[in-house]
């Protein structure tokens, strides 16, 4: 039962196209407005650029674009999220380019669903489904979306989880 | 023989035999320097012995070889077999019976050293070593090399902190330090009050300051793996123990005392009272992380920014009294601090100089061909970050003058040169930048040699005549080396490309001179800071860009029609009479378009931007963990309106050509 006693605890909710997806709130630092981003030449296309976090220079992850979603224009509501990441044993903060935050949700163990077999794609960066309030979140394990090449699989399941429901 | 004679003669020898157990212990050049010692006693001692004069020939060659840096191994061996000889002659038991075997620092710290586990709680105090220990050990250092050099000898300035060490290593529980800086004491002991310390002795408690080094660094890869090895230091106490009784035992002539070398304890308490004016300018030191120093000043330059905008801002409003005085004051007090913190990380280039110097003065010894080092403006000050990047290609370059400039005393003597090579560091500032000089007096660059390498290599035409610079410019290219022959220090034809791609990295260039026969003289440039930079603001891709103003060398006038390329291929700009190869940063080419003549690590190049914005002096950061390597980008700065501008690094961006 080490994985419940794992993943239970507070997670910041925050949409992206139509799933909502929770991280565990320890990881978070802060929630910032959009501001401008500074591009880097020659950067994986999923990292937007670098921003300024006072006086910090935080590089800033889209989300949207990691996880293989078309863009869409920025609206007022999108937000950085910037976290601390475990990367080759050195934290690092990250910002993380979201359509919008929604809220902090306290997720027992017993409302954690493991995601469904889904063909051989291992989803190794989602700790599980979050099943409350008649709603369905992504638990995403944030390390591992940061520090993975390929996010692949994430799409497909949403889908399935909506073929399911309907 | 009489018996008093042949007692004294013991005595000597069991001190001798003991610093002859060492030779290999220590460097290379300490054992030649031993061996020396060992051949001169045995000239004045049993010099008139019949039976003894043909080991006396035998060390003499013994000692000429280990001079000349010939296998330090067998040639101890043999002096310590002339010794046991010696021994037997006389009459007397070979003192060190199976502990004679040659044994190399390595050797030491392996050979019975055990394992110390640490708890948790004890880590704080072996940081503070840590901190502490390699400061010490500098100081000490750094006067055992300016009584090598004949400087100013002043044995206190060693027994100061040698006597902090000791009370530190046996606080922490280190005892066979603790007993090590105590032989170490026990040996400065009669030279207290002397003007001079004998090379031997200087060369024995250097030993034993690597010893030290060794067991710091242990400490230091050890403490987060919750333990370290400790550095079974009892050879080198023992020999140093018997070193000090012969010292003794010479000076009181005396055989009695050989055996009981005498306690230090009166001595030590003499060192704390003298100690304490030294003491009392260190409690107003406050050691700080260098984390903290960094946020301090990333706190500051932010402040700066902010400020900036506020002032900006009164200003607009065209506002006058009060408001304005202060809106004027505010950045005068912001800049001040901004200098002030800044000025916190620079320390002295002393301690550098003296690693190096130390370095110099071994491989000298080792290659045959000793020399004396010269330091000038070792308080000049530099950032720390510079301080530690900078010892790798001084060492290269020490290599370098060694394996090519410098000669062997009978060469320098034959060209009318003091026996002694000579190499001199110095160092200064000069406007925003730390200059580093390296000088040597041997032979300097050899320029038909170079140019007919560049034939051979096709760098140079047959029959093309190239300039002394262009030429002394291919010693730094990869690949190109003049050594007629590889030595293990150098001459692989990595070495001087080496020193200019590091010194390139910390945003500097480096340049050499010579003149035959005289010698070389290398000079590095940096900038004094690794955290601010002159840049120029430039705007390109819809970005504004900031990159050295340094390596600016000027704005042309940009026209397309100066543009050719092959195809799709490398293009270039032609312009006042140059063609400079043109690097792409993706500027648009129009209105306001400069093109910028810019040069790093002796490659020219043009880069056209779509505007020129100006000069500010900008605070570099790191972009971070995810963005550690990107090509062409050295980093980030936060520009006056608080976002953040790129740092071009123009040494990667010349070897692609294009920056995306």
């Amino acid at each position: 039962m080490e994985m419940n006693i794992k993943s239970t605890g507070k997670y910041l909710t925050f949409k992206l196209a139509e799933e909502e997806y929770g991280v565990a709130i320890l990881k978070v630092r802060e929630i910032i407005g959009l501001m401008d981003i500074t591009a880097v030449p020659r950067a994986p296309r999923h990292i937007r650029g670098v921003v300024n976090l006072r006086g910090k220079i935080v590089p800033v992850l889209d989300l949207r674009r990691k996880f293989g979603m078309p863009d869409v224009a920025t609206r007022k509501e999108n937000c950085i999220v910037t976290a601390m990441i475990a990367n080759d044993g050195e934290d690092i903060l990250v910002g993380l380019l979201v359509d919008s935050v929604s809220e902090v949700l306290l997720v027992s163990a017993e409302e954690i669903e493991p995601v469904p077999a889904l063909h051989d794609v291992k989803l190794a960066f989602v700790v599980g489904l979050a099943k409350t309030q008649g709603k369905v979140r992504i638990l995403l394990d944030i390390d591992k979306v940061v520090r993975e090449e390929s996010l692949e699989g994430l799409l497909e399941l949403g889908q399935e989880m909506k073929a399911s429901a309907a | 023989m009489n018996p008093a004679r042949l007692e004294a003669l013991l005595g000597s020898l069991n001190a001798l035999a003991a610093t002859a157990a060492l030779i290999d212990a220590r460097s290379p050049l300490a054992a030649s320097a031993q061996a020396d010692a060992v051949v001169a006693w045995l000239q004045t001692s049993i010099g008139d012995i019949p039976e003894l004069a043909s080991q006396l020939s035998i060390a003499e060659r013994v000692a000429e070889g280990l001079r000349r840096g010939l296998e330090p191994e067998p040639g101890v061996e043999r002096l310590n077999s002339i010794l046991e000889a010696t021994f037997r002659c006389i009459g007397g038991p070979y003192p060190l019976q199976g502990t004679l075997a040659p044994m190399t620092t390595e050797a030491l710290a392996t050979t019975k050293s055990s394992f110390l586990e640490l708890s948790p709680d004890e880590r704080e105090g072996w940081s503070d070593f840590l901190v502490e220990a390699p400061e010490l050990l500098a100081a000490i250092e750094g006067q055992l090399l300016g009584s090598l050099r004949h400087d100013a000898f002043d044995p206190m300035a060693i027994l100061r902190p040698l006597h902090t060490l000791k009370g530190i290593c046996g606080m922490l529980g280190l005892l066979g330090m603790n007993r090590l800086m105590h032989v170490c004491e026990d040996l400065l002991h009669p030279y207290r009050q002397a003007k001079e310390l004998p090379n031997s002795a200087t060369e024995v408690l250097l030993g034993a300051m690597d010893l030290l080094r060794a067991q710091i660094d242990a400490i230091a890869a050890g403490l987060d793996q919750g333990g370290f090895n400790v550095i079974d230091v009892s050879p080198m106490e023992q020999a140093m123990k018997l070193m000090v009784a012969g010292v003794e035992s010479a000076g009181a002539g005396d055989p009695a005392t050989v055996t009981v070398p005498a306690p230090f304890d009166p001595s030590a308490d003499a060192i704390t009272s003298e100690n304490e004016p030294q003491a009392r300018t260190t409690e107003n030191v406050i050691r700080i992380p260098v984390a903290k120093m960094d946020t301090l000043l990333e706190a500051v330059s932010e402040l700066a920014i902010c400020q900036a905008q506020v002032t900006g801002g009164v200003l607009e409003l065209n506002v006058h009294g009060p408001l304005a005085a202060e809106a004027n004051r505010l950045e005068k007090i912001s800049r001040q601090l901004q200098q002030v913190v800044l000025s916190l990380r620079m320390v002295p280039v002393q301690p550098l100089f003296n690693r190096i110097s130390r370095q110099a003065y071994d491989l000298g010894r080792r290659m045959g061909k000793p020399l004396r080092v010269e330091l000038e403006g070792g308080e000049t000050e530099v950032d720390k970050g510079l301080v530690e990047e900078l010892f790798e290609p001084l060492l290269h370059l020490v290599r370098n003058a060694l394996d090519h400039g410098l000669d062997t005393p009978e060469q320098r003597q034959a060209t009318g040169k003091a026996p002694e090579g000579c190499l001199k560091l110095a160092a200064y500032h000069q406007g925003s930048e730390f200059v580093l000089q390296m000088s040597d007096d041997g032979r300097g660059f050899d320029l038909e040699a170079i140019a007919a390498k560049a034939r051979a290599q096709g760098r140079l035409r047959v029959g093309e005549e190239a300039s002394a610079d262009f030429l002394v410019d291919l010693l730094f290219q990869p690949g190109f080396s003049t050594a007629a022959q590889l030595t293990d220090l150098s001459g692989r034809g990595v070495g001087l490309d080496a020193v200019r791609r590091r010194v390139a990295d910390l945003k500097g260039t480096v340049k050499a001179e010579a003149v035959s026969g005289k010698g070389a003289v290398f000079t590095l440039r940096l900038p004094l800071t690794m955290a601010l930079m002159e840049a120029i603001l430039v705007r390109t891709r819809g970005e504004r860009y900031a990159l050295p103003a340094a390596n600016v060398l000027r704005f042309l006038a940009w026209d397309v029609a100066g543009r050719h390329a092959v195809g799709e291929g490398e293009a270039w700009y032609e312009a006042a009479g140059k063609s400079l190869p043109l690097v792409d940063v993706g500027a648009e080419g129009t209105g306001r378009a400069v093109a910028m003549h810019v040069s790093i690590g002796g490659r020219q190049a043009c880069l056209v931007v779509d505007e020129v914005l100006g000069k500010q002096q900008v605070v570099i950061k790191a972009l971070g963990g995810l963005l550690k390597e990107v090509p062409g980008i050295g980093g980030g700065a936060v520009l006056a309106d608080g976002r953040v501008g790129l740092i071009l690094d123009l040494d990667s961006l010349l070897k692609q050509h294009a920056l995306a």
